[in-house]
């Protein structure tokens, strides 16, 4: 095969310059190709067919039929999805901002030199990450029964009526944030470590020496330089707040009157218990141009002055 | 030689991937003819999907018997929640793999795997007992004239209540004169009110946030209303489903209920309270399907041995229908059976011999949805839990009672999952009833496709 | 002067402390109420008043699991999907990584950026055209979908691109002068040196499987192919099968083996969480 180019030589130079480059690197293509092969199968693939869906009535087997614009006109007056959509939101404002603050606020604490242990607090603030959420959305689902539970049996003590955790709209949903807020604190706070370590000690020490608070110094210094990691934090906590399952499936199960379904439950109930494979792709089409508008808007509106 | 390996490898482990995926030939177990043995009796391994409640019903009454007389098949039970077992069963002929040889599904669900396609056609095998089949049941599970679920059971509601706490308020715990006393849901408001005064006890749970809907279920089907019309419109938001649920609405309104979710522990508890309980509240009574009375007895309410007794449901209206159908479970056999003959052989051991089926009644209180066993004497003989009341009298009244409607169908689970979350909404004074019932009709229609 | 700043010092450090403790306390009682429940009979779940554990205390629900719930098996489907899923990554991601940090080659950026931007794609527009797919394969209830499409994932390779992009030149070039061969490279000079980012990596990887609920969800059907959060899951349900203090046994299972892992290797596994962001 070099033989051939060699004597095809200066005519087609730019070409077999390239076509030769290309074939010395051909380990270099073997070795990534796994991934693009992979990718192609189960992301790109499935990804075209889902559109081809999108515009098909199908339960999954059987003939499919064609209905065009159909589906997608049908999401415009589906309350349940745009219901979805808007948990999604309220979750988000309820738990993002007192996560995220707690997380930088931990971090900062246990990066500053005024305790010990800090390995230990690092570990047990961090456990519930590696938790399984159904496992931890029963537990959850145990400590907030209305009736014995043992939060209301503990604010009982307190002298405070039994609050109905999962049986209203806002209990339902501030249990969730706290059951979510419970799981990524930990993961949310080493990041926030992580970031504050690169930051140098000396710049806030100086500060401190030229009289300033150490709040001053948080809020003027150590929030701008870690704008980046809490702009990290922010985008993969909105990500994760519409694609919440497990948790939401163990702890409240959507309920009540549909207070905390979630998108990703809405399309996989839609395709897997409705048995509407088409009208779920385009919900699931839908909801991926929502999120990256979001993401896109995080990104535009946090991340200008990096 | 060595280089030469090491490429082959590097080339062998990257194309695994391909590999992987390229074996894209089915890989599900090539179906065997059904086995038999040299005598045609059935014989191999069954694998039986059901709740846990009817796989109990079986193992204390006639599976002795059954593989005594099949002893070649050989039973594998797999349990899910009952109305999980529609969902994996529908899973499994979507994926066209990992399904049942036989299986057990409510009544409310079994139109929609019909509608899938998928399940083997009973017709023949049921011939013999066709005409003596509890005509709606049989229907639900039945399409274009072709039969694929046996009907096991069906649900005649009654009332189930505790003759301690009518007692103790002062009332009768006959069930005649109890039937008489809760004679409309207004008559039931009224004696809820006098055991609340009387006892402070609630008359029935009746959760408000995550309510499933069953007893404004019950109370459409008693007025023989549907949740769909026969020509496919969306019915729920009618003017006298408004006033159903209203009706439903005054218990809260007059703080009777208790506020447990049904099949959750606390709920367990207060069906199980004795009288003088220090920490639990014991409910009144319980509006539900004959089936409860299974329940209540093996393992929900087992220490309150002749303190439950069993009347008629109330009727909306006076002189109206004292009977609605809640559930009720047929079985069937996939298309896909590894072993249809064995499965057929269990449903005709289980369902279609009088002896048999009348036994695992007796144990069960599953109302048979065959009506050829109704004048069997054992419906006339008293129940030692119920206090000796014949409480099966009270439920073959209620099953022969139950007015045409149209509840389950195909999009069983989209409707009833939408009126439910209304019930919800108005249960927590988030809308009125004719609002919530105005959303869910419209929810139901953008989902189900119906008008 | 000094004692009031020192005074100053003393309540900030009890107010952090304080703050600390509350907050450690939130994380540990779900743990340690999951483990009451484990040892609990059913009918004390919500017993009054709630106690942490008692003479009735018992260890039936995990006798009840291994008698009557296959716990063994389904820890070892669980422990099988995870490892081979790992280790698979694992390979792929450090050769895809090796692949794009050691190698100039045309469309190189454009392939990387391809794959940096495939990391946004929700899992919901592959859900159900992913099913479809495999039920095509007849990988329905069988584990290949819980490993095979993942094998090669964005992230990793990312992850991996970074930590072999700090490996000197030198070394391999001197290993090529000795007439290695590039997947000899591969596989001689880089993994034994990549093996600290490969424990972060598959730590990472080994943990999601492990916890994974959707995809043996949509997946496995037959219960004797279940894992862990799906068997845990199993629990809950209407009529009777609200088995709470099994379910938490489960639960308590399920949490053992990724504790321990954590627990030993917790420098590498917080490192690798947080290379992807920090670094990125």
């Amino acid at each position: 095969m070099e033989a051939t180019q060699v004597l095809k030589g200066a005519s087609v130079k730019p070409k077999s310059r390239r076509a030769h480059e290309v074939y010395k690197a051909r380990w270099a293509y073997l070795f990534i190709s796994p991934f693009f092969i992979l990718f192609g199968i189960f992301g790109l693939y499935p990804m075209l067919f889902s559109i081809y869906l999108s515009f098909n009535d199908w339960k999954g087997v059987g003939p499919m039929q064609w209905v065009g614009l159909n589906n997608f006109q049908r999401l415009l007056s589906d309350t349940v999805f745009w219901q979805a959509i808007q948990n999604g939101f309220i979750l988000l404002l309820m738990y993002v901002p007192v996560m995220l603050f707690l997380a930088l606020a931990l971090a900062v604490i246990l990066n500053s030199q005024y305790v010990r242990g800090y390995r230990i607090f690092r570990t047990l603030i961090f456990l519930p990450f590696i938790t399984n959420m159904v496992a931890a959305g029963f537990a959850f689902r145990i400590l907030l029964t209305m009736n014995n539970g043992l939060v209301n049996v503990a604010l009982g003590y307190l002298g405070i009526p039994p609050v109905p955790w999962l049986e209203s709209i806002w209990g339902a949903r501030v249990s969730l944030s706290l059951l979510i807020i419970w799981a990524w604190l930990g993961y949310n706070m080493v990041i926030m470590l992580a970031g504050l370590q690169t930051i140098p000690h000396d710049l806030t020490e100086a500060a401190l020496v030229d009289g300033a608070t150490p709040v001053r110094a948080f809020f003027s210094i150590t929030i701008p330089l870690m704008q980046p990691v809490i702009l990290f934090c922010l985008i993969t906590s909105t990500i994760g707040s519409f694609g919440l399952f497990a948790e939401v499936a163990a702890l409240t199960g959507g309920g009540p009157a549909n207070a905390t379904i979630t998108p990703l439950i809405r399309i996989f109930n839609t395709a897997f218990r409705s048995l509407q494979f088409g009208y779920a792709s385009a919900m699931a089409y839908v909801f991926f141009a929502l999120i990256f508008a979001v993401t896109l808007l995080q990104v535009r509106f946090f991340g200008r002055e990096q | 030689m060595n280089r030469k390996r090491t490429s082959c490898m590097a080339a062998l482990f990257v194309l695994l991937s391909l590999l992987l995926s390229a074996c894209a030939a089915p890989v599900g177990e090539s179906a065997p003819a059904p086995a038999a043995d040299a005598s045609g009796a059935p014989s191999g391994k069954l694998l039986v999907w059901m709740q846990q409640a009817n796989q109990d019903v079986f193992e204390q009454t006639v599976l002795d018997g059954f593989k005594a007389e099949y002893p070649d098949i050989e039973l594998e039970w797999v349990n899910y929640p009952p109305a999980e077992v529609a969902n994996q069963v529908s899973l499994a002929i979507q994926g066209g793999t990992g399904g049942p040889d036989l299986a057990v599904t409510e009544n409310a669900s079994i139109a929609r795997l019909v509608e899938l396609g998928g399940l083997t056609d009973l017709t023949d095998l049921m011939q013999p007992y066709l005409g003596e089949l509890n005509a709606a049941a049989l229907a639900e599970g039945s399409k274009d004239g072709k039969a694929y679920c046996a009907p096991w059971d069906i649900g005649p509601v009654v009332t189930f209540y505790r003759r301690d706490v009518f007692r103790q308020a002062g009332l009768s715990d006959d069930p005649a004169e109890v039937s008489a006393q809760i004679s409309t849901w207004d008559g039931m408001l009224n004696t809820c009110k006098q055991i609340k005064e009387a006892t402070g006890l609630n008359c029935f749970a009746l959760n408000k946030a995550n309510n499933y809907g069953d007893y404004f279920f019950n109370m459409l089907w008693q007025q023989g209303l549907d949740l769909y019309s026969d020509d496919g419109r969306v019915v729920v938001d009618s003017p006298e489903h408004i006033a159903t649920l209203e009706k439903l609405g005054q218990f809260w309104q007059n703080e009777v209920v208790s506020d447990e979710l049904e099949w959750t522990d606390n709920w367990y508890a207060e069906l199980n309270a004795p009288l003088d309980d220090p920490n639990v509240k014991p409910v009144a009574s319980i509006v539900i399907a004959s089936w409860m009375g299974s329940f209540l007895k093996s393992w929900i309410a087992a220490d309150r041995a002749g303190d439950w007794g069993v009347a008629q449901m109330p009727a909306f209206t006076e002189g109206g229908v004292r009977a609605a159908n809640q559930g009720g479970s047929c079985m069937f056999i996939p298309e896909a059976s590894r072993n249809k003959e064995a499965a057929w052989a269990f449903i005709e051991y289980t369902l279609f011999r009088p002896e048999n089926h009348l036994k695992h009644f007796a144990y069960s209180d599953y109302f048979p949805a065959w009506e050829a066993l109704y004048d069997d004497p054992m419906f006339e003989e008293p129940d030692a839990y119920f206090g000796g009341e014949p409480v099966r009298l009270v439920y073959a009244e209620a099953a022969k009672a139950i007015p045409q409607a149209n509840q389950y169908g195909p999009y069983s689970q989209a409707i009833r999952g939408a009126v439910a979350t209304a019930v919800q909404k108005y249960a927590m004074g988030m809308a009125s009833a004719e609002q919530a019932l105005m959303e869910a009709a419209n929810a139901i229609r953008v989902e189900t496709g119906l008008q | 002067m000094t004692n009031i700043r020192r005074l100053r010092h003393f309540l900030i450090t009890v107010l952090l402390y304080a703050v600390l403790a509350a907050i450690s306390l939130f994380m540990l009682i779900p743990f340690i109420w999951m483990l009451s429940t484990s040892f609990k009979l059913p009918e004390d779940v919500f017993g009054f008043p709630p106690v942490l554990f008692s003479e009735r205390s018992t260890l039936l629900n995990y006798e009840y699991l291994l008698r009557e719930k296959n716990l063994l098996r389904i820890v070892g489907n669980t422990f099988f999907v995870a490892a081979s899923a790992t280790l698979l990554s694992l390979f792929f991601c450090s050769l895809g990584g090796y692949g794009f940090a050691k190698y100039r080659f045309p469309g190189r950026t454009a392939l990387f950026s391809f794959l940096l931007a495939t990391m946004i794609i929700p899992s919901a527009v592959t859900m159900v055209p992913n099913f479809v797919i495999m039920r095509q394969f007849g990988w329905v209830d069988t584990f290949w979908p819980l490993i095979v499409p993942g094998a090669a994932n964005a992230f990793g390779i990312f992850f991996m691109r970074q930590y072999i992009s700090s490996i000197s030149d030198e070394l391999l070039d001197a290993a090529r002068i000795d007439g290695a061969h590039e997947f000899g490279i591969y596989w001689r000079v880089i993994v034994p040196i990549i093996v600290p980012g490969l424990t972060s990596l598959g730590m990472i990887f080994f943990m999601g499987s492990w916890n994974n609920y959707l995809g043996p969800l949509i997946f496995l059907k037959s219960p004797e192919k279940f894992t862990l959060p799906l068997a845990i899951f199993s629990f809950g349900g209407a009529v009777g099968l609200t088995n709470y203090t099994a379910q938490m046994a489960m639960s308590v299972i399920s949490l053992i083996p990724l504790l321990i892992i954590f627990l030993v290797f917790q420098r590498r596994f917080v490192e690798g969480i947080t290379a992807g962001a920090v670094k990125g």
